[in-house]
This record gives structure tokens, C-alpha cells and sequence, in this order.
């Protein structure tokens, strides 16, 4: 091992970075979709607030169990080092999943109201005094359902940094590590960004169009929600291609050590796994099938095709598959370079 | 205050690992772990070729790493310099593997980080780190730079021309000097 590499953070580490980047690409574009038409986009906001929280909730079992000492993790957050990013990230990740379960609950069904809940269960007692208070609290009130709903915009303006914040700081956590040429790039952070934004966007069409859309489609839904959802996805693919480009472009070009650590992926040990399960499966498939899909609107003008549930299926799988296998090629090929000097 | 440096001259060494086999027996390491090793190169083409060794540890650097990304401040600079982890805060993220340079964290069975630690119980009562006192041809030389009397201290101030720090790029000026051939 020593003067050599070896591996020490697996894969439970690139879950890690994938199911964070789901969580926050779910939460922005459902804050996204509310932003833009409340009414119109509903769906795409109420599922992307749905699967927030629960992925990101995975990805820190996980990268609590890839600690040495997995009981100890609670020492994160009794202190914060302003130069450590993982630190800071800490303290992001705690912060965007209380925002993301809040938002969670400020969108689920009207009947599940729990503030009401707790109203009726103490309606009938009158000690203790505090309990009495607590009851009949201003906060507790507006804590209940019809109020609830003026608080998604203001979640809204707060979370959505917060998310973006979570998809940049996986790429930030490898990128700022100067030693490792392969991670060292400042294409990294953005590269992480627009793959968080489209496996959130596919995991949200994926419940969207393919599971729930398994039963048919109102003609309604297919011209909102579901063509926005691939037109976002479209986008994010084109600009996904440019952030791999530009990747790969600055590690040919930022120092002769990172020219050397692209060899692992123009040729070396994970150049099948990139080239065809990160770009092939997870950019071009999809894209393709994204451009069949909206083909009729764009070019031709004339209305979307009738649904099917097995290319949204298809798609978005692709798209998740192949974001995950991104996160994997780079944990493990960032740690298969080191800085060499002569 | 002292301020402790090594000084290894890269063009004594032969190679024998004896640092590296006295450093384990010292610190009760298995046998595949080690916080020093020799980093082996071979320069030019049969006949005339040479072969270098470059024993590499902690550098004890002023500006290091790895204390800066650790996520809970478990690893910490002493103020004679010497670069420490402290194994009741350390958490085993690995996070200080990924950002050092030289490669020469380990993680011990019992979860947490380490690595040279300049023989720390040997330096506080006056004495010399093994890899220093067990070479057979007087590679390293330990000592306080703050002292100028000191032999290291007079061996730097004759050799500063010579001298180079390892992997310098990174900025993280190291407290280990080495000769180079």
C-alpha cells in the first residue's frame, strides 16, 4: 500500500454523492415547478417534494456507515472548521434535510394535518398550563393546514439555494483536494451540479410519468407537467454533455498530472464503465428517447405524443443508472491518481 | 520553544528499510502497514543508469492539510511543530488521506488515522525518532531548527543551497528537508 494507492473511500461513498444529488435536484426542481406555475405544475412540485427527503436520508446511513468509527459521527456537528468542507457540508446536509422533510409536510394531502391533530387531542383538558398554552398558541394555529400553504413560497426562496448549495458541495468535498489530480478540476463541482439536477429531475418524471403515468395520462397532464418535466430534462442533458466535455478538456489541460490521471478514463481501467454506462446510458440513450419524445412540439408544431409510460420508464432509468455510475467512476479513479513529481 | 525538523539525505541511502522495519516494531504495526517507506526510482538506461531511494513520512508541514479539511479538528498542529491526530476526536472519514500529498496516512484497526508521529515519547524526553537512531548509514538527522547550535540547525545553514522540500507545489512547507542527488 504505502507510496502506492489504495482505495479507501468504496462504493457506499458514491451512493452517497448520488442520492444527495437526487435529494437536492428533487427539491429544486419541485420549488422550481411551484415557482412557475403553482397551479399548472403542481405534480411535478408535490412529487418532487415527496421524494426529497428520502434519498438523501440513505445517502447518510450510508456515508455514516463508511466512517471508521460509524457512532462517532455525531462529533461533526458539535463543531464547525471553517476550512474543512466536510464540516461545512455537514452542517448543509442537516439543514437541507430538516428543510426538505418541512417541505415534505407542507405539501402533503390536506387530511394529514398535525398541528390539528394535536389540537383535538387536548381539546378537552384544561391542566396542565402549559399544555393549555401550547394549544391555544398563535404558532400552533398557523401551524395548522389552511395556513400551511403560505409558507411554500418562503421555503421555497430559502431551500432552493440550500439545494443547489448540497449538488455543488459533492463536487466541491473531491474537487478542493489538490493532491488528486483527477478530482482537482474546477469542471468537477458544476459537473456534480447539472448530474444532481438531471437524476432529480428523472427521479421525479420516473414516479411521475412512469409509475403513476402506468394507468394512462390525461391529455391535460401530458401537455403540463410531463412535457415540462422532459423539456428540464432535455436541457440538463445538453448541458450535462457540455460539463463532460469541459471536464475531460480541463484535465487534458490544467497540469501534466491530470493529463496523465485522464488516461484512466480514455482508455485506462474505467473508460468502459464512463464512456458507456455514464455517457452512453445515462446522456445519450436518454437523449435520444428525449428527443423522440419532443420532437412533434418542438420541430414539428404539432401536439405531443400519446403517452408511454415505458419511454418515460426507460428514460429516466437511464438517466439514474448513468448518473450513479458517474459518481462511481469518479470516487474510484480520483483515488487510483496522485500527484507525481520528478 | 523548539521547533523539531528532519533533515534526510536522499543520497546515503541504500535502501535497506531498516527505518521502515524499526518504525513498525515501535509502533506495533502489522507487517503491510507502515509510517514511513521508500519511494524506489530508477533514472536512465543499462549501463548508465542510477537507482535512488526516497524515504518519505509526515512532513510535519507548517501549512498542512490535513488539518485544515478535518471535519472535526482531531487533527492538530502541536506548537513545536509536530503534525498529530488526536484518536478521541478522530471520526475515520479518511477525508486527511484523500488530501495528503505525500500519502502517508494509515488507518489503524481501531478506526481512527494515523502516522509518523516524530517518535514523539522518545523527542519530549531529549531522545531521537527510531527511523533516525536505527539507520546504518546516518541518513536522517533530528533535531531542533530553532536552536542554532544544533547539528541540524548548522547542517542547514552549510547545505541551504542543496536542500529541497518534498513536493513543494502544494504549498504545505514542510519541516523535512531533503538532499537531493
Amino acid at each position: 500500500m504505502e507510496g502506492t494507492h489504495f482505495v479507501f473511500w468504496n462504493w457506499t461513498i458514491a451512493v452517497y454523492l448520488f442520492v444527495a444529488g437526487v435529494s437536492a435536484g428533487a427539491f429544486a426542481i419541485s420549488v422550481l415547478a411551484y415557482f412557475i406555475g403553482e397551479e399548472k405544475y403542481e405534480d411535478i412540485a408535490r412529487i418532487g417534494a415527496y421524494i426529497a427527503p428520502f434519498p438523501l436520508i440513505i445517502g447518510l446511513v450510508f456515508l455514516i456507515y463508511d466512517l471508521e468509527r460509524p457512532f462517532t459521527f455525531w462529533k461533526l456537528l458539535v463543531t464547525v472548521q471553517i476550512n474543512s468542507v466536510m464540516s461545512l457540508g455537514a452542517w448543509l446536509l442537516l439543514v437541507f434535510s430538516i428543510l426538505s422533510f418541512l417541505n415534505f409536510y407542507f405539501w402533503l394531502p390536506d387530511r394529514i394535518d398535525l398541528a390539528e391533530f394535536i389540537r383535538e387531542k387536548l381539546k378537552n383538558r384544561d391542566k396542565p398550563a402549559v399544555l393549555c398554552r401550547i394549544r391555544d398558541s398563535r404558532f400552533l394555529e398557523s401551524m395548522t393546514r389552511p395556513h400551511l400553504k403560505r409558507f411554500r413560497p418562503l421555503l421555497g426562496l430559502i431551500g432552493m439555494p440550500v439545494a443547489l448549495f448540497v449538488g455543488i458541495y459533492t463536487g466541491v468535498l473531491l474537487g478542493v483536494l489538490s493532491p488528486r489530480p483527477f478530482w482537482n478540476n474546477p469542471m468537477l463541482p458544476m459537473l456534480f451540479l447539472v448530474s444532481a439536477l438531471k437524476t432529480g429531475t428523472a427521479s421525479v418524471c420516473f414516479i411521475g410519468c412512469f409509475i403513476m403515468g402506468m394507468k394512462g395520462m390525461s391529455r391535460e397532464k401530458v401537455e403540463t407537467n410531463k412535457f415540462v418535466i422532459h423539456s428540464v430534462d432535455f436541457f440538463l442533458m445538453i448541458l450535462s454533455m457540455i460539463t463532460i466535455i469541459l471536464f475531460i478538456f480541463g484535465l487534458y489541460t490544467v497540469s501534466r498530472n491530470s493529463a496523465e490521471a485522464a488516461k484512466l478514463i480514455m482508455g485506462g481501467e474505467y473508460t468502459f464503465l464512463f464512456w458507456g454506462f455514464a455517457v452512453v446510458v445515462g446522456i445519450l440513450v436518454p437523449f435520444c428517447l428525449e428527443i423522440y419524445e419532443l420532437f412533434p412540439h418542438f420541430v414539428d408544431h404539432t401536439a405531443l405524443r400519446e403517452h408511454n409510460p415505458w419511454i418515460s420508464g426507460v428514460t429516466t432509468a437511464a438517466v439514474l443508472v448513468g448518473g450513479f455510475v458517474l459518481r462511481y467512476v469518479i470516487v474510484y479513479a480520483g483515488q487510483a491518481t496522485l500527484y507525481i513529481t520528478s | 520553544m523548539a521547533r523539531y525538523g528532519m533533515v534526510i539525505d536522499e543520497t546515503k541511502c541504500v535502501g535497506c528499510y531498516a527505518c521502515r522495519v524499526a518504525c513498525q516494531n515501535l509502533n506495533h504495526l502489522r507487517e503491510n502497514e507502515a509510517y514511513n517507506f521508500l519511494e524506489e526510482r530508477e533514472y536512465g538506461k543499462f549501463p548508465n543508469f542510477h537507482r535512488v531511494f526516497l524515504p518519505v513520512q509526515c512532513q510535519h508541514c507548517d501549512n498542512p492539510p490535513c488539518v485544515s479539511v478535518c471535519p472535526t479538528g482531531a487533527s492538530y498542529k502541536r506548537k513545536d511543530g509536530i503534525v498529530l491526530v488526536n484518536e478521541k476526536d478522530c471520526i475515520g472519514c479518511k477525508y486527511c488521506i484523500a488530501a495528503c500529498p505525500y500519502n502517508v496516512r494509515i488507518i489503524k484497526k481501531e478506526g481512527y488515522i494515523e502516522k509518523c508521529r516524530f517518535c514523539l515519547e522518545f523527542v519530549e524526553q531529549g531522545g531521537q525518532p527510531a527511523c533516525v537512531t536505527t539507520c546504518m548509514t546516518g541518513v536522517r538527522m533530528f533535531g531542533d531548527l530553532d536552536d542554532p547550535n544544533s547539528e541540524i540547525s548548522r547542517y542547514v545553514a552549510q547545505n541551504v543551497h542543496l536542500l529541497k522540500t518534498y513536493k513543494e507545489e502544494f504549498d504545505t512547507r514542510p519541516r523535512i528537508f531533503y538532499k537531493k542527488v
